[in-house]
């Protein structure tokens, strides 16, 4: 049995099928006039060729109303772009160059030129180039598409790691499931297969060594897990979970755009947790945006964003939200996010360490850039600032203090700032959680950061997947700290959410409706589910739930409580779900 | 040869689908066509019928725009162009 992250839901069987990259071969020969138009056709040929499997693409893709067709649309437009393809034609036939070589040379000089763009999400599309160079260079070498194997049934595909590219043209053909070595959560990859509903495991450490092709495997995106060679048993129950689990998301997905309110009138905001440029389509129906990492601007470079750079980023989140709020939490580096070109002093237990607001503390300068970047961005939008890893009142004060004097310095250059930017903490350090009465009083705002608090509060290491059971979520110490804080903030009438995992576990959600939060954020995949179970619950019930969870004798009952629940009330589904399937 | 300035309107600026548009029209005519970002420095001067390279300019709302065409159809061509980007892609 291997482990690795779920990153999109799901159980599938199937055969495993291996991707293995494309290592192009590329003849660097000088080409006599004699030969250059051969080249240039060997080129117009391939061009045909490659773009008629992006048709092919589109077209199976559509068919199979998988969505995704936009990033082979997308491919298309740079694969027939003129600029390109004069450049390529002039380095054929004037300076002798082959085909290969001249596609290889211009796009990556294309790709350096895109990823020099100042906006994030014009860098983003340097990937894309990179893409459809290997899809021409593939064609020239006469190679389609890897195909499935589907002889014997759908397919487990793995590989080292994913472009979300091969994902989509993994669901025009027969997969059930996803796999690889690398790859996160978060990434572009994980979205698509969240997008296309695929069960997908990544960051799966021995897969390449274990997986081989023709094996029949089960992926449990649900507990994480891939089961190679499975008995008839392991194959037969695995079947009837995939079912499960299938029907499940299809009635879950008809609550996608529906807004979230109990069945006696409550309203629950649900918002985007998100760590890009470009914000996903979800951002049209949901309340904002309310976890808005900004690490992937550092993570992503090589060298510091400057202040212009995360203006831009800021900004174009902003606009993408068309007036909703975004909460952006300051720079959260440090522990396990490390920058390779701004190495930081090592520390023995880095968790506990320099890290987050600590860090930025440490270093205004660092410090100063962002929160002067998100100051200029907020006059374009309803932007609210949160700082990460703040511990009691102490961190707060002068955290606050230090980005009102970055306000300051702005309005007094001239600068356009926003009039009313809410000021708030992440509350993850138990130290934080418990004196929430005091915070209340002091901040606009908060946010609860469950996967740092649980860590903390149980003191099992979040990057340890061995100790991992000592550190769970539903446990009901941990609900009674979150009611805490939930009391807390009602008294004092300020909003006060749920940004961590917790928050996106529709199990936990309700009891956390229960505890008063009125406003849950998470990834796009758990919307559907979180929607369902607050729009077929009432208010009182979700109370009386929480109370049960909170006082339960033990984890064990706790779990069985909200279990329970969540099957009752997702239970009846089909007659009280038609109402719903209008959008 | 013939040039015209303006200023991206719409609020997207010159990203995604108004890069498309503003590109499947620049193909339309048989003139030659330039487009830059003359604020920048220094300022780079693309061929506008390449989604690519007007994309690599990243012209938000708000940047200034020159057009230039030089061809038979050179005046309509910069014309309509100035005329698109004027017209906010729909987006106003």
């Amino acid at each position: 049995m291997l482990h690795g992250i779920g990153v999109s839901r799901g159980v599938a069987r199937g055969v495993v099928y291996l991707e293995r990259p494309f290592e192009p071969t590329i003849c660097r020969a000088q080409c006599g006039p004699d030969q250059r138009p051969a080249q240039a056709e060997a080129y117009c040929a391939a061009r045909a060729a490659a773009a008629a499997g992006l048709e092919a693409l589109i077209d199976a893709l559509q068919k199979r109303g998988a969505g995704q067709g936009d990033i082979f649309a997308a491919h298309r437009e740079i694969l027939m772009d003129e600029a390109m393809e004069e450049e390529i034609l002039e380095a054929i036939c004037q300076q002798g160059a082959t085909a290969g070589a001249a596609v290889d040379d211009v796009y990556r000089a294309y790709a350096g030129r895109i990823a020099r763009a100042k906006d994030p999400v014009i860098r983003e599309r340097a990937k894309d180039l990179d893409d459809v160079r290997l899809r021409l260079l593939r064609a020239l070498e006469g190679k389609s598409d890897p195909a499935l194997d589907t002889r014997n049934g759908p397919c487990i595909a793995v590989a080292e790691e994913w472009l979300p590219s091969q994902i989509a043209r993994l669901a025009a053909g027969a997969v059930a499931g996803v796999a690889s070595l690398r790859g996160t959560a978060t990434c572009h990859a994980a979205i698509v297969c969240q997008a296309m509903g695929l069960p997908a495991l990544f960051g799966v450490p021995e897969l390449l060594d274990q997986a081989r092709a023709g094996m029949r495997a089960v992926l449990d995106a649900e507990e994480g897990t891939l089961l190679l060679e499975p008995d008839e048993a392991q194959w037969a129950g695995a079947g009837e979970r995939e079912q499960r689990a299938r029907q499940q998301a299809e009635t879950a997905r008809r609550y996608a755009r529906q807004p979230a309110v109990t069945t006696d009138g409550c309203p629950v905001e649900i918002c985007l947790n998100t760590g890009a440029a470009q914000l996903p389509p979800e951002i049209a129906f949901c309340d904002g945006v309310g976890l808005f990492r900004t690490e992937f601007l550092f993570m992503e470079q090589k060298h510091l964003p400057d202040e212009e750079e995360q203006y831009q980023a800021y900004s174009a989140v902003l606009r993408q939200a068309a007036g909703k709020p975004v909460i952006l939490r300051t720079l959260d580096i440090g522990a396990d996010k490390q920058l390779e070109y701004y190495p930081l002093p090592k520390e023995d237990n880095p968790a506990l360490g320099m890290r987050a607001l600590r860090l930025c503390l440490d270093r205004p300068e660092l410090f100063r850039t962002q929160l002067r970047a998100a100051w200029r961005a907020s006059a374009h939008g309803s932007l609210w600032m949160m700082f990460p890893m703040v511990a009691g009142l102490e961190d707060w004060r002068r955290a606050k203090a230090f980005c009102l004097s970055m306000r300051e310095e702005l309005v007094e250059q001239g600068c356009a700032v926003g009039d009313k930017v809410p000021l708030g903490a992440m509350i993850e350090i138990p130290s934080a959680a418990l004196d929430a009465d005091r915070l209340a009083g002091e901040v606009d705002f908060a946010s609860v950061g469950t996967n740092d608090l649980c860590q903390y509060l149980f003191a099992a290491d979040r990057t340890n997947a061995r100790v991992a059971q000592y550190a769970p979520g539903h446990s009901p110490v941990l609900m009674r700290l979150m009611g805490h804080m939930a009391q807390a903030f009602a008294a004092r009438a300020k909003p006060l959410s749920v940004c961590g995992e917790l928050g996106g576990d529709a199990r936990a959600a309700a009891v956390l409706v229960g505890l008063g939060y009125r406003k849950l954020s998470m990834s796009p995949a758990n919307m559907p589910f979180v929607r369902q179970v607050i729009c077929r619950a009432g208010l009182e019930e979700l109370q009386q739930l929480a109370r049960r969870v909170c006082v339960a004798a033990d984890l064990q009952q706790a779990e069985e409580e909200m279990q329970r629940f969540y099957q009752a009330v997702i239970q009846p589904a089909e007659k009280g779900d038609a109402e719903c399937t209008q959008e | 040869m013939y040039t015209r300035m303006t200023t991206v309107c719409n609020p997207t600026g010159l990203h995604a689908r108004p890069a498309t548009e503003f590109v499947n029209r620049a193909k339309q005519y048989k003139s030659r066509i330039t487009i830059c970002n003359p604020q920048e420095e220094p300022a780079d001067t693309v061929n506008a019928k390449s989604v690519v390279l007007v994309l690599s300019l990243g012209l938000a709302k708000g940047s200034q725009v020159e057009i230039t065409a030089q061809g038979e159809d050179e005046q309509q061509a910069v014309d309509e162009l100035i005329g698109l980007l004027e017209s906010g892609f729909g987006e106003l």
